[in-house]
């Protein structure tokens, strides 16, 4: 037998140690780190000059400030006008929204009759139809209430009737072939199943809620955040308009935070 | 024995764009109480729709079918579905329960038809895990279990191991055989195996290509209760397979006929 000299190269797959779990300790510095170092940069050109402190106050000269706001208890005055007004507004329209887009997504006859009216009121900036909402409702906390439901209303109405028609049809008849009431199968098959498609209908809807609430404020309210960033404006006190800003982003985070736990209680499975 | 589904001239017609097509034309069947019937036949002609207007999802077009109601509490027909149908929203124990609790039944006794059919179906280890978490065979078995444990005077199945590997679908056909030698329910049962079809059933129906028909019925005469493997060592077991793959041959060759209404 002839041996024939191998040509060719020989090529060696490279091993890949297995990868230390990846936990919240080794995840977690990473996350504060770029906030923590977007501050300090801040705080340290500031110091050398190279912003205008007057529109960009050093960290250390806001959080005085911010100090200042809460130990005086103007910062909780305008905290709690604007967390009443923002989760009022969002409960109370994000629930009428799902009702009537589970309804929707059953019931053909619903959708036809009410998804024109939706689909051309849904795009108008929710804040366009607030003077028009003041004439009606007139300068007091109602109007601003209802221009807040309203933006969250269509948002979740939309949300929810398209997670319903997107039910695959299966889940659909093996609740009609065990003989589900209405009621039982709005409770035990519509609404779980169209579930996480909600979830993302609240997330816009909250941060619309946000958006709206600070608008009002600015125009039509002597109270609240956006009040306090206006007012601010005012008075050219730069840095209170920063402690306004932080505020309305840190309420922001945190209620985004309570949505990504309730999603978590409320839709344990996955498909 | 007494008849328990009755379907005559049984028509049912679908609207494709815009078209009439008849997806069964004329068909007739009878069912006996606590008989095991499967129906196989080339893919399109009717056999699935067939299950879904028996079990009340689609209605026919024309003809009679009727179902012998006995006069108890138990529910008429559950189907189990081909696809994964167990509710990914609730776990293991409460897709159990889905029917019972669906009827009003009392807790107590929701608790100890779930804990016997988690049991019966070797779930009990998996009762609070999500589907999610399970392999496809579990899956259906967290169907069957649902549909087993609501009691209904007639099962319909709708090619429900197709899915899985070869492997399960044999584990998972013995298991069916098992239960239903202690329930004796009547079964109607869609599939295109044919070992399935002669494993499982009393009778097998051979449906002819769209426009669905009733191409042929045969008696399966092994007696029971059935040993799966034993079974396929029987000349009988052969000749039938060979008969009905014949059958079957014939209409998946048959040229599509074209019909206006």
């Amino acid at each position: 037998m002839r041996t024939e000299k191998a040509s060719g190269t020989v090529v060696v797959l490279r091993p890949e140690p297995p990868a230390p779990p990846v936990s919240m300790s080794t995840t977690g510095p990473l996350y504060i780190a770029s906030p923590i170092l977007l501050l300090a940069i801040w705080e340290l050109v500031a110091a050398l000059g190279w912003i205008d402190v007057r529109f960009f106050p050093p960290p250390s000269a806001v959080a005085v400030t911010f100090w200042t706001e809460i130990k005086n208890g103007a910062w909780f005055y305008h905290v709690g006008a604007t967390l009443g007004r923002v989760l009022f507004g969002f409960i109370v329209g994000s629930i009428l929204g799902i009702a009537l887009g589970v309804l929707m997504g059953l019931m053909p006859f619903v959708r036809l009759a009410f998804y024109p009216l939706i689909a051309a009121i849904y795009p108008i900036p929710k804040i366009a139809i607030f003077p028009l909402i003041l004439l009606i409702m007139g300068i007091g906390e109602a109007s601003k209430l209802v221009t807040i439901a309203a933006s969250c209303f269509f948002f979740l109405a939309v949300s929810a009737m398209t997670g319903v028609l997107n039910i695959p049809r299966v889940y659909l008849d093996v609740g009609r072939n065990f003989e589900a009431s209405r009621l039982n199968f709005i409770r035990t098959v519509a609404i779980p199943a169209a579930l996480p498609v909600i979830f993302s209908g609240l997330r816009l809807a909250l941060g619309a809620a946000f958006l709206i609430v600070v608008s009002i404020e600015f125009i039509g309210a002597q109270q609240g955040i956006g009040w306090l960033i206006w007012h601010s404006w005012e008075l050219f006190s730069i840095r209170l308009m920063f402690v306004g800003l932080l505020t309305v982003s840190f309420l922001g985070l945190l209620f985004m935070l309570i949505l990504d736990w309730l999603e978590k209680y409320l839709v344990p499975w996955r498909l | 024995m007494a008849t328990k589904v009755k379907i005559e001239g049984l028509r049912k017609t679908f609207l494709l764009k815009g078209e009439h097509v008849v997806a069964i034309d004329g068909l007739d069947l009878s069912v006996s109480d606590g008989e095991f019937v499967s129906i196989v036949g080339p893919s399109g002609c009717g056999k699935s729709t067939l299950l879904r207007i028996l079990a009340g999802l689609e209605r026919h077009t024309s003809g009679h079918v009727s179902i012998h109601r006995a006069d108890t509490d138990h529910p008429m027909l559950n189907m189990i579905f081909q696809e994964q149908s167990a509710f990914p929203w609730m776990n293991v124990a409460d897709n159990v329960a889905y029917g019972l609790r669906m009827r009003g039944t009392d807790e107590r006794t929701v608790a100890e038809q779930v804990r016997y059919w988690l049991d019966a179906t070797g779930l009990t280890r998996f009762a609070t895990a999500y589907p999610y978490q399970l392999s496809g065979g579990m899956k259906q078995r967290v169907s069957i279990a649902r549909a087993f444990a609501n009691d209904p005077e007639i099962l319909l199945m709708d090619e429900p191991f197709a899915a899985l590997d070869a492997l399960t679908k044999t584990v998972m056909q013995d298991e069916l055989l098992g239960l239903w030698e202690k329930t004796r329910k009547t079964v109607l049962y869609v599939t295109h195996g044919l070992e399935e079809a002669l494993t499982l059933s009393d009778r097998i129906v051979v449906m002819s290509a769209r426009p669905g028909n009733v191409k042929a019925i045969l008696d399966v005469p092994f007696a029971r209760p059935r040993d799966t493997l034993a079974l396929k060592a029987e000349p009988r077991y052969g000749e039938l397979y060979a008969q009905i793959w014949q059958l079957l041959r014939e209409e998946v060759l048959k040229p599509e006929v074209k019909d206006a209404h």
